[in-house]
């Protein structure tokens, strides 16, 4: 085919001077350099047979004749990807209490001391909690407990599983507990027997950013995260647990403390993100680290792991697996930054130890800073939703027409987050140019075109698709 | 310092563009007169040349945008609108 017709492009000029071009479709391609760019898509003028086949397949170019078939099928791409945006399961997060026992210093929600009292959801407010959580979301129902420290309020968390149980049945719902694990006991591993209860807990880059930032009057956080994971392997199972790092400062150096940590523990899969900016870890740590700090470290850090698994040792960084996955639009890409329309709401409720609803996370901990009422969106007590706000929120999350997302790339596996751009810029869509969020998804995907220039590298990723 | 490129070779939205992802460090300020973009900026010789590097990168890859953009924005928005008609309709 010599005469043929461009359809929408984006591109990007790696640091290494390929291409990478996208299109509404949301498939990639990687050109050689950016003449071969201005020879297929400016000039017109490409005549490598092999390339124009491989860009017709794609649906970058198109013959006169397969014009509309061809236009048919990336319309039907873009509605589908966003389709699965919109459609995807809301995780619901509940914060029975918000004292803790620890004070972790990137804390971004200023928990309350463990002898506090006031800061606790009422065991008497479950049948609302239940009936709330039945009226706005379809079964299979995905329950996330957070905090502060979720086992402070265990007798509560029991009881909700046992009433919600009884309600919704036990094939219909799933629990993860978000937990440092430094108070968990025998009955608590106990009661876990059986049940569909996992647990999500920290474990930072190296010993000494764990226990500098997650502060324990005993200082041994690290070594109880340690022996406690062991325990819930062996009595619950190694499928029970699994664990998510924060990367500060004093972690940059703690690349291959974290990875051997893991391997220690018997764990096969990590979740590694630089400390983010939301609440009030805003001005305590995240401006402490650059996006290119976390970056030499992530790179270091991929490194190793793809080389272990090289060595016949399976591990799986996860941060990078859901980008990958956004890249391939693999089915099973959910991840509620890396959505657009946003995650926020549609894809994730939080509800706090006072019974308020908000859209996500973030968006209790921006409303515990600033005290931004109007990013409360309802009460347990009350199935009526204040939604004027988050519809507002929502609709500017749409990134294909937003300035700085509008020519990217990345735009079709990228997301949207109102509410860090709403922190940060007191408004839903920020100035890219000084986004955190734009840098790090930015600096992650190129780092994945990066990794997979190697075929060994690219079998490593496309392995873990499979687990 | 002023930077001034000619109207001639760049659009204004290609040249907003381009002035949109400038690293922070470089401080400006946009004025015009008939033929030119003015670009004003504080800061010392060595930053200047950087930020005139900086700039003429961004530009070009914006007007080449520009250029291959022309060929299909028009159908860009005709599938966008065609792609949420169907799912306003699902």
């Amino acid at each position: 085919m010599t005469n043929y017709k461009s359809l929408p492009i984006k591109f990007r000029e790696l640091k290494d001077g390929r291409t990478v071009i996208s299109n509404l479709a949301n498939t990639y391609h990687v050109l050689d350099n950016i003449q071969s760019l201005r020879d297929a898509f400016e000039l017109g003028q490409c005549t490598d047979k092999n390339l124009l086949n491989e860009l017709e397949q794609k649906l970058f170019i198109t013959s006169d004749a397969d014009f509309e078939s061809k236009v048919h099928l990336t319309t039907s791409a873009f509605s589908k990807r966003i389709n699965k945006d919109l459609t995807s399961p809301r995780l619901i997060m509940i914060v029975p209490t918000l004292r803790c026992d620890h004070h972790c210093s990137y804390c971004q929600v200023s928990r309350v001391n463990a002898d506090l009292s006031g800061f606790d959801l009422q065991s008497s407010q479950i049948p609302s909690l239940i009936n709330y959580i039945t009226k706005i979301e379809k079964p299979p129902y995905k329950i996330e407990f957070q905090g502060g420290e979720p086992l402070l309020a265990f007798d509560f968390i029991q009881t909700f599983y046992e009433q919600f149980e009884i309600e919704v049945g036990k094939e219909n719902f799933n629990i993860v507990i978000a937990t440092s694990l430094s108070l968990i006991d025998e009955s608590i591993i106990n009661w876990c027997r059986g049940k569909n209860v996992g647990f999500s807990t920290s474990i930072d880059a190296g010993k000494k950013a764990h226990n500098k930032h997650r502060k324990l009057i005993t200082k041994d956080s690290f070594e109880l995260v340690q022996k406690n994971i062991n325990w819930i392997h062996h009595e619950l199972g190694r499928e029970k647990i699994g664990t998510v790092t924060t990367v500060t400062r004093d972690g940059l150096e703690g690349y291959d403390e974290l990875v051997d940590t893991h391997l220690a523990l018997g764990l096969i899969g990590m979740f590694v993100r630089p400390v983010s900016s939301y609440g009030f870890a805003e001005e305590k740590q995240a401006k402490d680290i650059s996006i290119i700090d976390f970056m030499v470290f992530y790179k270091k850090l991929i490194s190793r792991i793809l080389n272990e698994n090289l060595s016949g040792t399976p591990l799986i960084e996860h941060f990078l697996l859901i980008h990958y996955k956004r890249l391939l639009n693999s089915p099973s890409a959910a991840y509620i930054d890396l959505m657009a329309p946003a995650g926020y709401l549609k894809n994730s409720i939080l509800i706090d130890y006072t019974g308020n609803v908000f859209g996500s996370d973030e968006a209790r901990m921006v409303y515990r800073k600033y005290g931004a009422d109007e990013l409360i969106i309802g009460h347990i007590n009350n199935t009526e939703l204040n939604l004027e706000h988050s519809t507002q929120l929502l609709a500017h999350s749409f990134n294909f027409d937003v300035p700085g997302c509008s020519d990217c790339v990345y735009q079709g596996s990228c997301g949207s987050d109102p509410i860090y751009h709403l922190q940060d810029f007191g408004e839903p869509i920020g100035d890219k140019s000084y986004s955190r969020f734009c840098e790090l998804h930015k600096s992650i995907f190129d780092f994945i075109f990066e990794l997979i220039r190697d075929q060994k590298y690219k079998n490593v990723l496309d392995g873990w698709l499979n687990d | 310092m002023i930077l001034s490129l000619s109207k001639k070779l760049y659009s204004e939205l290609v040249f907003r563009k381009a002035l949109y992802w400038l690293k922070s460090e470089y401080q400006w300020t946009m004025e015009e007169n008939e033929g030119e973009w003015l670009i004003k900026l504080n800061c010392s010789q060595e930053d200047f040349v950087n930020c005139n590097y900086e700039l003429h990168k961004l530009l070009n890859d914006y007007s080449l945008r520009e250029k291959i953009d022309s060929q299909t924005d028009d159908l860009k928005l005709a599938i966008i609108r065609k792609a949420l008609k169907d799912l306003s309709k699902e």
